[in-house]
């Protein structure tokens, strides 16, 4: 299969790896046990209120028609409904919470990859000491930080001393001034550059350091073991002795020669990190009340507004079947050896 | 990772001392401490003292002759906080093995009857593992535990879900290599009839790969559970639990009683890092020369 081929094969799977997991959102969401409108309201309300509330939502059709209603709804309508309480289309939070968590986890995997690269390739590069040792025991022991408590340590141990924001994505005020600028497209950083606000982007920044290093550091120790890995296994191949031959520094072998083994297992990594970074951005942005998917997700649990967190599940799906398509597409186009 | 000879020894004795540190908690610690872990009422000679909260840990408490030392203090209703970490235990280590438990049994059926019968079954059941494996297993978890509510078995549930697509692509994986060797043609051959072969041909072969893969899932169950109870969802106050009284601890934390929330804290990372020390040691002394990612 040539890359055209590959590229359109994995563009009609999409489709279906979607279709699966709304189908997974819906037996999720309408099968198990549990009803949407007894979370909201306690058990003890009136049946015909119940039942009126039912057919509202449409609870009262059969499984089969309440399923192609809901893809109808997503795939041709794009409407993930009404939440339960505000009756406010539960697209629109999401439109309004989004960018904030398309900036958290961007952030965070700069964070994750200037960690792990760095401490991949010295790990390589000092094989002999005993920092490889170092980078293994820091891995696992990131591994088992739970994120929201790294998130508390920072709050506590970075965020008081050096005078850092511990919550929220801006001032008070600024999020005022933000709301009257002009040019608008939801990302506070590019709407603050984009009207060229400095002094609000400077803002955004100090308060997004925390939840990224917090998300950043939590995923960092896999980069590092997959650096290392690609780094230490590409010096011991003849081109990199070669290199070392023609009198090439070491250091120079290392990032030259040996980083760039890393590049493609490290995209891959990145790819598959996605998951866990949404996963984990629920629990950061929980922590530092960083109003994205994840906070709008813990606040529809809190509220028992089941149509806010099958809204965002279904979102989710979209971001993760859109993710897993263009790392497959990027894989392709990087390494020519990947024809399927 | 190559290393030095004795780290994964190491790994593995400081890992074993954990888990077990931790089973032994889960089983007495409760019976030991649940009262103070859930009332901030000493009994004594007949008579009831209430414990002041958000007492520092190391004080001490005299009680009718007799003292009570709270090592790491009370929280913001007078509960023991050393209690409620050490009876906490219960809870989280019966969710794990539970959620381990049912998600290494099903996936494996599943892997089981994927990579055997073939054809449309295994397209479909690979389509939808591997749709499951690629969406953020917090959240999926999220959404079943919102909908199943409080309790042991459905905060298991909703953790279990979460990890079976991992033992089905392994099964299936191995069942598939195994499909085509010898012995297993030669039992076709002979008549053995599918189940039998799959049982008793084709499972024994798996068995060693889902025990590697066991302690590891042990430590990523706590780390889910912990995530989950720290939003609220599956436990019931005032059952202890770690992530749970993280999270009541955190609005404190900023305001200087740090220890509500940092002893449950530590306590997680030290049980994860346990399963996660024996499962990673045991992979390297058993397969030395995988190189694993």
């Amino acid at each position: 299969m040539g890359l055209k081929e590959h590229v359109l094969y994995r563009l009609a799977l999409t489709p279906l790896m979607l279709l699966v997991l709304l189908t997974l959102v819906f037996v999720l969401m309408r099968v198990l046990p549990g009803d949407p409108i007894t979370m909201l309201e306690g058990k003890n309300i009136p049946e015909e209120v119940l039942a009126r509330r039912r057919a509202e939502l449409g609870l009262d059709k059969p499984l089969h028609e309440q399923y192609l209603n809901y893809l109808y709804s997503v795939f041709v309508r794009l409407d993930l409904g009404v939440t339960a309480l505000e009756r406010v289309p539960v697209g629109y939070f999401i439109a309004a919470r989004l960018p904030a968590t398309v900036d958290l986890t961007i952030a965070a995997t700069v964070v994750a990859l200037g960690i792990g690269v760095l401490m991949g390739i010295l790990s390589a590069r000092y094989e002999e000491s005993w920092f490889p040792q170092f980078a293994r025991v820091y891995s696992s022991v990131v591994y088992s930080i739970p994120v929201f408590y790294l998130g508390l340590m920072l709050q506590v141990g970075v965020a008081r001393p050096y005078g850092l924001p511990t919550t929220g994505r801006l001032n008070p005020l600024n999020m005022v001034l933000l709301d009257s600028l002009p040019v608008k497209t939801g990302f506070v950083l590019l709407d603050s550059l984009l009207n060229g606000r400095l002094d609000i982007a400077a803002d955004y920044i100090t308060h997004i350091i925390l939840p990224a290093l917090t998300l950043g550091v939590y995923i960092s120790g896999v980069f590092t073991r997959v650096t290392y890995l690609s780094v230490s296994e590409a010096m011991v191949q003849d081109y990199t002795r070669a290199a070392r031959a023609r009198g090439i520094g070491e250091w120079r072998v290392v990032t030259r020669y040996g980083f760039r083994n890393a590049l493609i297992p490290l995209l891959t990594m990145a790819g598959l990190q996605v998951a866990a970074l949404l996963g984990g951005a629920v629990l950061t942005e929980t922590t530092f009340n960083w109003e994205g998917l994840g906070l709008l997700v813990y606040e529809g649990i809190l509220k028992r507004d089941y149509a806010i967190v099958q809204g965002t599940v279904t979102i989710y799906a979209l971001i993760v079947a859109v993710v897993s398509l263009v790392v497959d597409v990027a894989y392709a186009l990087v390494d020519p050896r990947v024809r399927y | 990772m190559r290393l030095p000879s004795g780290f994964a020894e190491w790994g593995l004795a400081l890992g074993t001392a954990l888990v077990a540190a931790f089973a032994l908690l889960a089983l007495i610690g409760e019976s030991l401490m649940g009262q103070r872990a859930v009332s901030n009422i000493i009994v004594a000679d007949g008579k009831t003292y209430v414990v002041p909260p958000l007492l520092p840990p190391g004080s001490k408490l005299e009680v009718s002759g007799r003292e009570y030392v709270f090592i790491m203090g009370t929280d913001q209703l007078g509960r023991d906080v050393f209690a409620r970490v050490v009876s906490g235990a219960r809870f989280v280590l019966t969710v794990a093995f539970l959620s381990t438990a049912i998600s290494a049994v099903l996936g494996t059926i599943l892997g089981l009857l994927s990579g055997y019968i073939g054809g449309f079954l295994d397209r479909f059941l690979s389509l939808v593992m591997d749709s499951m494996y690629a969406f953020p297993g917090l959240i999926l978890a999220i959404a079943v535990a919102a909908l199943l509510g409080v309790g042991v078995l459905n905060i298991s549930l909703a953790i279990a879900i979460v990890y079976i697509p991992s033992y089905f692509r392994m099964v299936r994986g191995v069942v598939l290599s195994l499909k085509s060797a010898p012995f297993v043609e030669a039992a076709v051959v002979a008549g053995a009839s599918p189940w039998s072969i799959v049982t008793r041909h084709v499972l024994p072969n798996v068995i060693p790969q889902i025990i590697t893969l066991l302690p590891v899932s042990f430590a990523d169950a706590i780390i889910t559970e912990a995530g989950l109870t720290f939003l609220g969802l599956g436990i019931e106050p005032p059952t202890p639990d770690w992530g749970f009284d993280l999270n009541k601890g955190r609005q404190f934390f900023l305001a200087g009683y740090w220890w509500i929330g940092a002893f449950p804290g530590l306590t997680i990372i030290l049980s994860v890092l346990g399963f996660l020390l024996v499962g990673e040691s045991l992979n390297e002394l058993l397969n030395p020369r995988k190189v694993e990612s």
